[in-house]
């Protein structure tokens, strides 16, 4: 891999998600306090750095804060996250997820040159174990079936029409 | 599996959704078809069932039987191509009246082509690309020749002044048998090799002719034919008449160089004079699908190229690369090879130019022991081809000829 | 408008729910559906600061290309996967299917309810074939296959409870009856393959199509020889359309243009919205049942948007 995938991957990497590098960053940031904002932001990142070439990936920290600094001379984030619109947070599985965001182009060339795509995860085939939730709600009569019924209803000398209905469930079922 | 979703798409955002390239081995929609390729018996020139037949009746003949065997309605069909070499005028008339007379009506125009030996083949290869193009939906590409009638008395060039001041142009002039002595002596291709090629194409032709291997491609074609008392007779042509029982090496070479006194061109090892049509039905697969007519494979590709007229028999050695790469292939991935035996010198050229393995060519014979009526042959190809990829269960075929006057043309063809 | 991303993931199909109307389930796909994992995501609307919010997710090892929720279970749903696969959800259940079904050969395009009779969904793939399943049962019920190209789309019929249409790379929609072997009625309806197809909520015998010849049709199966109306207009293939569960004149279309667009069949001039606001291939578009003017729709841009058209809520 060319060292400007590496470096990106580094970026986009969620390091917030990996429970390992988390477990450790309490005990590294513990005697920080005397310490100015600029200088707990660049131990955090060496400390990513340390992680990642020991655990993901190998690179150079200095050609990486060159590279850094080629690409954005005012970028120093440490966090990508966009703010909006609203993204999914993965309450499925606490798998690490490199997110190596590949652009079209990029896919299709390596589709056609044969190489491996990045970040597929394993997913398990298994089934759900537990058992499935019974109907509770019948069925709710479509738009077009309401307003047949209706006209049903007028051409029929009685009628009621209200088998089938619900009062309207709104309940939105977060869970 | 990724790259077919991706092709998939590719194929959605195409800018002209209709001009997509044929794959072999992938069906489409937009598929040009073969749905029926016919032919009738091919006889001696001069001597043969068809000696008092004129071409355009062989070719009406031919063109109804395509017709009654596909129940194809007649109106259905847009245009019709038929190869033609020798005859006056193209054959542009009395092809026309033909088309007619076999049935289909006024409305399904007509024209008739010239590429020498190709003709039938370039024939069908106008209509697969009107088609293509979206211009009709239903043709028929034809050929047919009286080599009987028309070879010996047609029309060639005199022009002093086109021969005097170029030469290629005067090389068009030399004698076909020529052109295959000078094959024969720029690759050394000897008396007896072209012997022995000669006699393989006579073994399969009879071998295949006993073992009924031309029945589904020859329809039987009722011909009157006056004696050598002048009498009329009716007969019915539905057999070759090229081969001969017997052929060998040996027998072949008691023959005389035909061309040139110490030349190895013989009659023996040359094309037959003879007479003969052939008919390929072809259309979109979708159209095909929606007459609910049978399919016998597809037309892929093909390729013409042009060569030194004086050695216009090395043609095919340099159109079927050209064919086969634009058809996505290998040489080595064609099954079968119907390459038409003007002269054994520039098949067995061919042959060992292309690297082909020999049992893949002419499975059923050529035109060495068949016969080659000109404007017929490239029609008539197709006919003898698809049922032989049928029976031997394979899949790609080329048909492919040298050109007098220096060309070579080929054409990619798939089973399914 | 709302926005949600399916962040990693390229949206490739989505449907509001049968029983909630603030509900819905988008099927998404990894690096553009070409190759990589799928998402199913269960969004809730009209929740949390952003309008959005995610209820659940389910992954997979192939993409998702189409999601059908159960009209018998409100907690229910199946998805169509790449890899030939299809999968049974209870969104009360996380991580893993209820029910996996691995019949098709190839990538299955389409999955759709039963909306009548409920018991049942039918599927078309890659592999040419149609199969109707019933949840309960491990086996496909049937199978038909007389397409001679991909089939992308399999709709049921909203008055008949047997008949669905499909469409297909062959360029054919057919018709068919779940007690028939063969289909009843095959329909030449574009010279090119043929992307998606539903069917009028308020007109019996009439359905839509949409086309990789960028055109929409609308056909009446009594006079299958030529349509009743063509709607060019879409710069690129339509991947989906969509008829109106509120208004049997209105047709919602989406597009590899990254259009989606709102046509009036009764209208002088059929293309009366036009919504451009995503920035690649746009796939899904389904109308909210129970919002009249509610629309979503999903694209390869990541973006799902959940919004309510002018051109819906007219008279």
């Amino acid at each position: 891999m060319s060292s400007d995938a590496a470096f990106q991957a580094f970026d986009h990497y969620d390091f917030d998600k990996d429970d390992r590098f988390q477990a450790g960053l309490p005990s590294l940031l513990k005697n920080q306090e005397g310490k100015t904002e600029s200088e707990r932001l660049e131990l955090i990142q060496r400390a990513r750095w340390f992680y990642y070439t020991k655990f993901v990936q190998a690179f150079d920290y200095t050609e990486y804060q060159q590279w850094k600094i080629n690409r954005n001379p005012t970028d120093n984030n440490i966090s990508d996250k966009q703010d909006d619109p609203v993204q999914a947070k993965d309450s499925s599985t606490d798998d690490n997820e490199t997110p190596k965001r590949l652009t079209f182009q990029e896919i299709v060339e390596r589709i056609e040159k044969g190489e491996e795509i990045p970040g597929i995860k394993q997913i398990p085939n298994k089934l759900n174990e537990a058992a499935p939730s019974e109907a509770k709600l019948s069925a709710r009569p479509k738009p077009w079936e309401v307003q047949q019924r209706s006209s049903e209803a007028i051409d029929s000398s009685s009628g009621t029409n209200d088998e089938n209905v619900n009062s309207n469930p709104t309940n939105s079922h977060i869970l | 599996m990724a790259s077919s979703r991706l092709q998939q798409i590719q194929t959605h955002l195409a800018p002209n959704p209709s001009a997509q390239k044929t794959k072999v081995g992938v069906q489409s929609p937009e598929d040009v078809v073969v749905v029926s390729a016919l032919r009738t018996a091919i006889t001696k020139g001069r001597k043969g069932g068809f000696k008092d037949m004129l071409p355009e009746d062989i070719l009406s003949a031919v063109l109804k039987a395509t017709l009654e065997k596909t129940k194809l309605d007649p109106k259905l069909v847009d245009d019709i191509c038929v190869g033609n070499v020798a005859a006056p005028g193209g054959l542009a008339t009395a092809s026309r009246m033909a088309a007619l007379h076999a049935g289909f009506p006024d409305t399904t125009s007509l024209n008739t082509t010239n590429r020498q030996c190709s003709s039938g083949l370039q024939a069908c290869v106008q209509i697969a690309t009107a088609i293509q193009s979206g211009l009709i939906e239903i043709g028929i590409g034809a050929g047919v020749e009286s080599m009987t009638q028309n070879y010996f008395s047609r029309n060639i060039t005199t022009s002093k002044k086109l021969t005097a001041e170029s030469q290629a142009a005067a090389d068009c002039l030399i004698p076909m048998g020529i052109t295959s002595e000078n094959v024969a002596a720029e690759w050394n291709i000897s008396r007896l090799t072209q012997d022995e090629f000669s006699t393989l194409s006579h073994t399969k032709a009879i071998a295949a002719q006993k073992a009924g291997l031309f029945k589904d491609e020859i329809v039987p074609v009722t011909a009157t034919i006056v004696d050598k008392d002048g009498n009329e007779k009716t007969i019915v042509v539905d057999q070759d008449e090229g081969m001969r029982e017997g052929t060998s090496p040996q027998t072949l070479a008691k023959l005389k160089p035909a061309f040139k006194a110490d030349g190895s061109t013989t009659a023996g090892n040359a094309s037959q004079v003879s007479d003969g049509a052939a008919a390929v039905l072809l259309m979109k697969r979708k159209t095909a699908h929606k007459l609910g007519l049978p399919i016998l494979g597809k037309y892929v590709t093909s390729a013409v190229v042009g060569v030194p007229p004086k050695v216009m028999g090395i043609g095919p050695a340099f159109a079927i690369p050209v064919a086969v790469e634009r058809a996505g292939l290998k040489i080595d991935d064609v099954d079968i090879f119907e390459l038409n035996e003007a002269f054994a010198s520039q098949a067995v050229y061919t042959v060992q130019k292309c690297n082909i393995p020999i049992e893949k060519v002419n499975p059923k014979g050529g035109a060495i022991a068949l016969g080659h009526p000109l404007g017929c042959t490239g029609a008539r190809q197709v006919a003898t081809l698809f049922p032989e990829l049928k029976r031997q269960n394979k899949k790609i075929g080329c048909t492919t000829m040298c050109i007098g006057s220096g060309m070579g043309m080929a054409a990619i063809w798939e089973r399914e | 408008m709302f926005k949600f991303r399916t962040e990693g993931y390229n949206g490739y199909s989505l449907q509001w729910s049968p029983f909630f109307e603030n509900k819905l389930a988008v099927a998404g796909s990894a690096n553009y559906g070409l190759v990589g994992n799928g998402r199913l995501f269960i969004l809730g609307v009209g929740v949390g600061p952003n309008g959005v919010a995610v209820e659940r997710v389910f992954d997979t090892q192939d993409g998702l290309f189409d999601v059908a929720w159960s009209e018998a279970n409100e907690n229910q749903l199946v998805t169509a996967s790449g890899d030939g696969s299809l999968k049974l959800w209870d969104t009360t259940l996380a991580d893993f299917p209820i029910q996996n079904w691995h019949e098709h050969q190839r990538e299955v395009f389409s999955v759709d309810w039963n909306l009548i009779s409920k018991d049942m969904f039918v599927t078309g793939s890659w592999d040419h074939t149609i199969k109707i399943w019933r949840p309960e049962m491990p086996r496909s019920l049937q199978t038909w296959t007389e397409h001679t190209h991909c089939v992308y789309s399999t709709a049921w019929s909203p008055y008949n409870p047997s008949m669905f249409a499909s469409a297909s790379g062959d360029q054919t929609v057919k018709i068919w009856d779940i007690k028939s072997p063969r289909s009843m009625q095959t329909i030449h309806a574009h010279t090119n393959e043929i992307l998606s197809v539903d069917w009028n909520k308020y007109q019996d015998n009439t359905i839509v199509t949409g086309s990789v010849d960028h055109t929409i049709k609308v056909w009446d199966l009594r006079r299958p020889d030529r349509e009743v109306i063509c709607l060019p207009g879409h710069e690129y293939a339509v991947r989906r359309v969509k008829c109106s569960p509120h208004k049997g004149n209105i047709i919602a279309s989406a597009s590899y243009d990254m259009s989606v667009r709102v046509w009036d069949m009764a209208a002088p001039v059929p293309m009366v919205e036009l919504h451009d606001a995503h920035t690649e291939f746009v796939l899904g578009v389904d109308f909210n049942l129970y919002v009249e003017g509610q629309i979503a729709t999903c694209a390869w841009d990541e973006n799902v948007h959940i919004m309510t058209l002018p051109s819906l809520l007219r008279r």
